[in-house]
């Protein structure tokens, strides 16, 4: 009852709750020490202990990662395999426990924090914009998960519905997860505290939709040839996971992360978070994640429009659904834009505030493109051409600009991309230059997000380095 | 050429006072719940001081401020075998041959 660590214990009657608060961070981390105090808790339960809450004391936050510094600094097979071990033993801990395990998620819900949701026996929402479940391992990180994921959560939902969240990167809110059996019930955003324990207290498990005997075997999602293997792997964990004995799943999903976690491809993914973290940091400081002064009205659909004065536009990139816009603003309006963008940020919007006063650094890349593809055009290289090499060197959507043509044609030319990428880095350093970015991380962001730019490949700048000196050396 | 961020590298030598109070100053600017006195040479950042991959991104913004230089906190981590090692100390000698 006394272990140390990020969780609050407290007793009333029959139900012990562990509330999360990961110290001094603006959202819940998974990691080895709440692992190590929630193994504690498990080892020596109470008497008379009947119902096991976990929950969060972070408004925004269920629980965001597992302590990504771990996996990030995992070299070996081995290493990955030891210094999981523990935090392994602790999911599998919970999901054996005596006690009915209730999760009550309130704010993300991202890959292991999904994954300890799935090891408790009844799963409890609330229905607010920052609860969202997404599978985050393989789309933004480039490794197979290993709680579970790739088996606990097909045998809950289904193949289909676990594909879309693992490989395809579907962001559920709680009435989806709630659609999808993933949550036991949704219980409304103004839902006092009071009917939050009355539920904690009663809530019974559905019975799952499982992998449903019908349904047909998984396609692997489109995607670009660098990342092929893995998403085949990511499905064919998710085929295989859907039934079958527990113990051979673990097995296979486990040996698939220690070989995928400390692949280069994965490490380069892994610190493009840090870019994207730092660039988050370079403009709202160490801001905490916690529900923003301004309010955005329900039903939103980005209201910020070009106005002449101070507060100028939101750009939107080309994302299949609004996830992630450029906001524009004077550079002293950047206190009223940071409001803004934490207002954005809590409708799980990724925002990249610039100062450009109206003008973006995203339409400049798109402007200084379609030059580059002009004079390309001109020198009988086609637009097809140049998606089919931009595909072939992992990025998934350039033919999602507006009004660009969307056929690929031919091959790999890493010459034609390595051309196009310093035009790209020539229009953000020229943006940094300007003073429209605060830091050159914002421009790894929106070369991210805009472009697609491949996260296996890091980041822009670090990629045209490594291929400019490759391209000397062919030359050479 | 920086210094490799190693265990043998710390050992060898401490960093220079000011290096080390600019690294501490910006661990205290991310951690504002850490007294000056809990930031030792020799305190780990993940283990002691409670530093998390959220943290780092937000330090790397703080070290640059500090030492007036780009510091990318990602590609100093992939070299580590166990990021729990990692000290003040460790960051500060890193840090302080550009």
């Amino acid at each position: 009852m006394n272990a140390r660590g990020p969780f609050r214990v407290e007793r009333a009657g029959a139900t012990l709750t562990l509330t999360l608060d990961t110290p001094g961070a603006s959202v819940n981390v998974f990691g080895p020490e709440a692992a190590e105090q929630l193994g504690a808790l498990l080892g020596a339960l109470p008497t008379g202990v009947e119902r096991l809450v976990l929950r969060s004391a972070k408004p925004g936050s269920f629980v965001n990662g597992a302590g990504l510094l771990y996996a990030h600094a995992m070299q070996s097979r081995e290493v990955a395999l030891a210094t999981s071990a523990p935090v392994r033993a602790v999911y599998e801990r919970l999901a054996a426990a005596r006690p009915t395990t209730v999760a009550w998620i309130e704010g993300n819900c991202f890959g292991c924090g999904l994954e300890l949701a799935l090891c408790c026996d009844v799963r409890l929402a609330r229905d607010v914009p920052p609860t969202e479940f997404r599978m985050t391992e393989l789309t933004d990180y480039r490794f197979v998960p290993l709680f579970g994921g790739t088996w606990r959560l097909p045998r809950r939902v289904g193949r289909r519905a676990a594909a879309a969240l693992l490989l395809e990167g579907e962001v559920w809110d709680a009435r989806r997860a709630l659609a999808a059996g993933l949550v036991d019930a949704v219980l409304p955003a103004e839902a006092s505290e009071q009917d939050v324990r009355v539920q904690l207290e009663s809530a019974r498990t559905r019975t799952p939709p499982g992998p449903g005997a019908a349904e047909a075997p998984l396609t692997v999602p489109e995607v670009p040839p660098t990342r092929r293997a893995l998403w085949a792997l990511g499905a064919g964990l998710l085929e295989e996971g859907a039934e079958g004995p527990e113990e051979a799943a673990r097995g296979r999903e486990l040996e698939a992360f220690a070989r995928t976690v400390t692949a280069p491809e994965a490490k380069r993914a892994m610190a493009y978070f840090f870019t994207k973290h730092a660039a988050r940091a370079a403009t709202l400081g160490n801001a905490s994640r916690e529900p923003p002064e301004r309010a955005l009205p329900e039903g939103f659909a980005i209201p910020l429009r070009r106005t002449p004065q101070r507060l100028a536009a939101a750009w939107l990139f080309p994302a299949p659904s609004l996830r992630a816009c450029e906001l524009s603003v004077a550079r002293d309006a950047l206190a009223e834009g940071r409001a803004w963008m934490r207002a954005l940020e809590w409708r799980g919007v990724d925002v990249v505030l610039t100062c450009g006063g109206g003008r973006f650094v995203s339409r400049r890349l798109l402007a200084r493109s379609r030059q580059e593809a002009a004079a390309l055009r001109r020198a009988g290289v086609s637009p097809a051409r140049l998606n089919a090499a931009l595909w072939a060197a992992g990025f998934d959507h350039p033919f999602r600009w507006r009004g660009w043509p969307s056929a690929r044609e031919g091959g790999a030319d890493p010459g034609l991309v390595l051309r196009f990428a310093r035009v790209w880095q020539a229009a953000l350093d020229s943006a940094l230059a300007d003073g429209w970015l605060l830091h050159p991380s914002q421009g790894e962001v929106i070369a991210q997000l805009w472009l697609a730019f491949p996260l296996e490949e890091e980041r822009l700048s670090r990629w045209l380095k490594r291929h400019t000196g490759a391209a000397r050396a062919r030359a050479g | 050429m920086r210094r490799p961020l190693s265990r043998r590298a710390a050992a060898e030598a401490h960093p220079t006072p000011a290096a080390l109070r600019k690294v501490q100053q910006a661990i205290q600017a991310v951690k504002p719940e850490l007294p000056l006195r809990a930031i030792r040479e020799d305190a780990s950042l993940v283990r002691e001081l409670g530093m998390d991959s959220l943290k780092f991104a937000e330090l790397s913004i703080a070290l640059e401020d500090a030492f007036g230089c780009p510091v990318f906190l990602g590609d100093v981590l992939a070299d580590i075998e166990d990021p729990g090692r990692i000290t003040v100390g460790q960051l500060a000698r890193h840090l302080e041959v550009p």
